[in-house]
């Protein structure tokens, strides 16, 4: 047998391509008789749209559509139908698009924008989530209650600016926290952040004659596409056509549907002429949906000893404009909402909030980071409140097997430990030490360590589903086809490894297709919720076997042998008691050629399909059922350094340790682990909207949005990979894309917390913010 | 969207004066072009006409003078950073340099630019100075002189009249054994604006005593500390009547990039750091 490569740091099979920059993005791609797009933005949170004056850009020279909310009657949205094209009535955020031109130049769509004149009266506006929830907060959708939603799923409440309300009872809450030694209770808050992916949201449409449209996109989910492009604007799928070629990351931002809509409906009104829609940097900030602020509300009920017994939770999702996709992240968070801890009495809930800002979406983490700042930062405070280590609070309370979920899942041994996340870290970052040690160290620094655990499930519909297709190619290398997107994570790689294993082919005799297209791929029903290597890989796996089955019943007859008896190495098909009896996969690619020239079996081509097992929609009233396909569990420790006079602190070490189940491959599994700890850095520090008094975004672009640059990134990170294998996983492997981001940044406060005794509730933790809580705890003495 | 305009490149000062009093409507000299560029691209400014001043030679050079280190109009952050001329002469600039912005973009950015967008957080106009520095101008009527404090009359104003260019910047000599240092606060290590940034001076002799401030109030300001650091109290006492002086000529605001409150922190703390270093050698990093 020859040597596993399950496990192996390949290396990335779209390497080359990028680093070259021979890779083709949609923002790379021209076609014949292209033109370009550009929009009016709202320059109000909240304003009725009194009049709209086209006429001066339609007559300017080379351009060839002009449109409004009023030309495009549609409503689009994945999980809650609420989205306008373009803004219709009203505007509710300021940097939504109003109006759109499609041109010959992007310079003359430009000033056809300028010359359009509209006139707005301004509305209240709902900017902060705490109000905005309020029963008399100026409504951003007076017409919620016409949307179509998925009933049953989510629970809007038309007349308010409630887009959903998650609810989840476990246990009896009241009489745990009245049975409670302690009742301590906190408040959380942060605010909304980008994802800054290096390609803005881009894309292109060409209406054709008969009704067909083609799409090419940069996005994480070609058939959301096409399914919310049929549903909404009422085209059949069989008629819509979207590729995605090469995309420049995502990170939750590219799920779903964006612009595609709109460059369908200007190729349409310019005759058919394709149309080309690149975001700005600022329009990236300002126009394409972010991830939702949060506001937290917890009361904990705890006994001395540490064990939590009840815990009442409430979060005020800040959905922004539109809550198409936050609904979703609400419930997702909302069923998640403990943390990794088993609590016998649990109250969770869990609204999303329209406001009168740039809208929420999917973002790595998808809710976890969000509710897991305030339960971990809840858990530091507990424990300094009880004067508990805590590191051991949280052993106390963590999920073991045998433990109960707040959705009333049983947790096995095979689900994942979250132990020996929270072990390796702390022995990683030498816990027990660094506690006992002074926190002072010199000239001013002193040192803190801070510890956080955390765990997610892939949020998506029970019965999610995805494909795969291999096909042989003439020489006996073989193509790979999903309609799972590689837009960065390097999952391709790791499906490959997979049919190379299965196989028993060499990798660089494994081809997986780039460019996705919805008309010859197998379906896939997003590239989201750390879902692509479990699901997608399993496909491969089926696929795998029904190519073997093939093989081998080809092989069968003119190797005149059992197909019991046949077995695969090295690209060839032999018999198990004859080694050298073998037809190699070359010979079977187009089918096997008898000497004679007889020809039997065809060119080989093999499918697999996987859908999600045994998941359940959840219980409207209680939140009780099966969500989870999979617990991915981890860990941070971190210990920083802090100036105490100026507040600012360099992270020293990030440990992070994740239950992966089985690691697929080396690199990928590192590479995405540095990656979320970087990113979640940055959403510890630096990142967050911030708003004038009327809504308006002071820092829409890299120069007062700040995200870490290599010069920031901590002095030393290292990943660890626990391996509990999942066992309905490929090779027992479990989804760990988002992971590494959720819950650093309460590690990092909690750090800070041990190292100066300041109680941070708030991201980010900017020096500024480490000063401002030193003086008030200060002037409180 | 960046509007059409009209390019020229000058291969000759008179030839960009001439231009420069020439051309009808909005006329803007383009040096390194890494702030113009930028603002053409917002719509900030609406410009007519571009006049590029990388094609002449006489201002690229960076020259020691009897009078004093003159560094031209187009040269860049890199250049002045790799220069011997200014490691030797003026290290304090290499420093400060090295906080403009990123590599890439001080391959282009100069620093007789960013001085004369006159943002009040220039990373070049604390350190020129507390080293002392005259803006060298030129305009149809001739040259001109503007010691570098008067060169800075408001945010993103400058002194310069119509139709003159800046020639170079004269840095005043000192000793090897000056010592110099400035301190930039920012968010990020990475490309940043300052949010507060401080530069101090003392000659050899200690008879020459400088601070200077940025992003500290509307325009850049120099505090000459001679006075305060002449006589024979304790460094520490000196230290507290200095920032006396700070708090008087510092008046900062908050904005998207931090507080007023934080920003004055800041300057007392680098101010005083700076001090310890420079009279105790206890470097800062």
């Amino acid at each position: 047998m020859t040597e596993s490569i399950i496990g192996k740091g390949v290396k990335r099979i779209d390497a080359v391509e990028k680093v070259t920059g021979s890779a083709q993005y949609v923002h790379d791609l021209e076609l014949q008789g292209m033109l370009h797009a550009r929009m009016l933005l709202s320059p109000h949170a909240h304003a009725r749209i009194v009049k709209i004056d086209t006429t001066k850009a339609e007559e300017l020279p080379g351009v060839w559509a002009v449109l409004t909310g009023k030309d495009l009657d549609y409503k689009i949205g994945l999980y809650l139908v609420d989205k306008d094209i373009l803004a219709r009535d009203k505007v509710i955020y300021h940097g939504e698009p109003v109006a759109a031109v499609a041109a010959e130049t992007e310079a003359i769509a430009q000033q056809a924008v300028e010359l359009i004149e509209v006139e707005y009266e301004e509305l209240p506006a709902a900017l902060d989530v705490r109000e905005a929830a309020k029963e008399d907060a100026p409504l951003v959708h007076e017409d919620l209650a016409e949307y179509e939603y998925m009933e049953g799923v989510f629970f809007p409440k038309p007349g308010t600016n409630i887009a959903n309300h998650f609810k989840l009872r476990k246990g009896d809450t009241e009489s745990g926290l009245a049975e409670a030694d302690h009742v301590i209770e906190n408040e959380f808050y942060l605010p909304q952040i980008d994802h800054t992916a290096m390609e803005t949201h881009t894309a292109i449409a060409q209406w054709k004659p008969g009704g067909k449209v083609k799409i090419w996109s940069s996005a994480q989910s070609p058939f959301a596409i096409r399914d919310l492009l049929s549903k909404g604007m009422h085209i059949p799928h069989e008629k819509i056509e979207v590729v995605v070629p090469y995309v420049g990351g995502g990170f939750g931002g590219k799920a779903g549907i964006h612009f595609e809509p709109l460059v369908t409906c200007l190729s349409r009104a310019a005759g058919g002429r394709p149309v080309k829609l690149i975001a700005s940097r600022e329009e990236e900030f300002n126009t394409v949906p972010v991830r939702q602020g949060l506001f937290s509300r917890i009361k904990t009920g705890v006994n001395k000893d540490g064990r939590i017994i009840a815990q009442e939770m409430e979060f005020l999702w800040d959905s922004g404009g539109n809550a198409d996709y936050g609904v979703n992240v609400t419930r997702a968070a909302g069923f998640s909402g403990t943390g990794p801890y088993e609590i016998d009495n649990v109250k969770i809930d869990s609204l999303t909030v329209y406001t009168n800002k740039v809208y929420g979406t999917a973002y790595r983490g998808f809710g976890h980071s969000e509710v897991l700042w305030a339960v971990e930062r809840q858990l530091d405070l507990i424990a300094s409140e009880l004067g508990i280590d805590p590191y051991q609070l949280r052993k106390k309370n963590i999920l073991r097997p045998g433990s109960i979920t707040t959705t009333g899942e049983k947790v096995y041994e095979n689900t994942g430990s979250v132990e020996k996340c929270l072990d390796a870290v702390a022995k990683e970052i030498d816990w027990e030490n660094k506690k006992k040690a002074s926190k002072e160290v010199k000239d001013g620094k002193v040192r803190g360590v801070g510890i956080a655990s955390l765990h997610k499930a892939p949020a998506m519909p029970s019965n999610t589903g995805t494909g795969a297709f291999l096909k042989f190619n003439e020489n006996g290398s073989i193509n790979l086809t999903v309609s799972l997107i590689d837009y960065g994570q390097g999952t391709y790689t790791s499906l490959a490894q997979i049919v190379a294993e299965k196989l028993h082919m060499p990798m660089d005799r494994i081809n997986v297709v780039f460019e996705t297209n919805t008309e010859t791929q197998p379906y896939d029903w997003q590239t989201v919720a750390s879902k692509g290597l479990i699901l997608s890989g399993n496909a491969v796996i089926r696929a795998c076997d029904d190519m073997i089955r093939q093989l081998k019943e080809m092989a069968a007859e003119p190797l005149r042998a059992d197909i019991g008896d046949l077995r695969l190495e090295d690209e060839r098909v032999y018999v198990v008691h004859h080694p050298d009896h073998y037809i190699e996969y070359k010979d079977m690619a187009l089918g096997y050629t008898y000497p004679n020239g007889n020809g039997i079996g065809g060119p080989l081509m093999a499918r697999g399909s996987y859908i999600a097992q045994g998941l359940s929609n959840l219980d409207p009233e209680t939140g009780q059922g099966m969500p989870a396909l999979d617990w991915t569990y981890g860990a941070h420790a971190v210990e920083v350094e802090v100036d105490v006079e100026t507040g600012e602190y360099e992270v020293l070490k990030i440990a992070s340790a994740f239950d992966v189940g089985h690691v697929i491959n080396e690199l990928s599994v590192m590479g995405q682990i540095q990656g979320g700890v970087i990113q979640g850095y940055g959403s510890s520090i630096f990142e967050g909207y911030k708003y004038d008094e009327k809504g308006r975004m002071l820092n829409n672009s890299f120069t007062d949005y700040k995200i870490p640059t290599i010069k920031d990134i901590p002095k030393e990170m290292v990943p660890i990979c626990i391996e509990t294998p999942q066992l309905d996983g490929p090779y027992g492997a479990r989804g760990v894309a988002e992971h590494p981001m959720i819950s650093l940044p309460p590690a990092i406060a909690n750090a800070l917390q041990d190292a100066l005794g300041i109680k941070i509730h708030e991201l980010p933790l900017s020096p500024e913010k480490v000063v401002e809580v030193m003086e008030e705890a200060k002037k409180e003495g | 969207m960046i509007r059409p305009f009209n390019y020229f490149k000058a291969s000759s000062v008179e030839e960009a004066l001439e231009l420069l009093n020439s051309q009808q409507g909005q006329t803007n000299l383009l040096a390194g072009g890494t702030d113009l560029m930028a603002d053409l691209r917002k719509g900030i400014h609406a410009v007519d006409n571009v006049i590029d001043i990388k094609g002449i030679p006489k201002l690229a050079k960076i020259e020691l003078k009897e009078e004093g280190l003159f560094l031209g109009a187009t040269v860049t952050c890199n250049q002045l950073m790799e220069d011997r001329l200014v490691q030797e002469h003026a290290p304090l600039l290499v420093e400060a340099a090295g906080h403009v912005a990123s590599h890439q973009i001080r391959n282009r950015a100069t620093p007789v630019g960013n001085l004369c967008t006159a943002s009040p957080g220039a990373d070049m106009a604390p350190s020129l100075l507390v080293l002392g520095t005259t803006v060298k101008v030129k305009g149809r009527e001739g040259t001109r002189d503007i010691p570098l404090p008067e060169f800075f009359v408001g945010v993103k104003k400058n002194a310069l009249q119509q139709g003159e260019l800046v020639l170079g910047l004269q840095v005043a000599l000192h000793p090897p054994t000056a010592r110099g240092r400035y301190l930039k606060k920012a968010r990020i290590k990475g490309p940043d604006l300052s949010s507060a940034g401080v530069a101090g001076f003392v000659s050899p002799d200690e008879s020459m005593v400088s601070f200077a401030y940025g992003a500290l109030a509307p325009t850049p300001r120099l505090i000459d500390a001679s006075a305060i650091f002449s006589g024979t109290g304790s460094l520490e006492d000196k230290i507290a009547s200095l920032l006396g002086r700070v708090d008087e000529v510092i008046s900062p605001i908050t904005d998207v990039r931090s507080t007023k409150e934080y920003r004055m922190r800041i300057a007392r703390i680098y101010t005083a750091r700076i001090c310890l270093e420079l009279w105790k050698g206890a470097r800062q990093e």
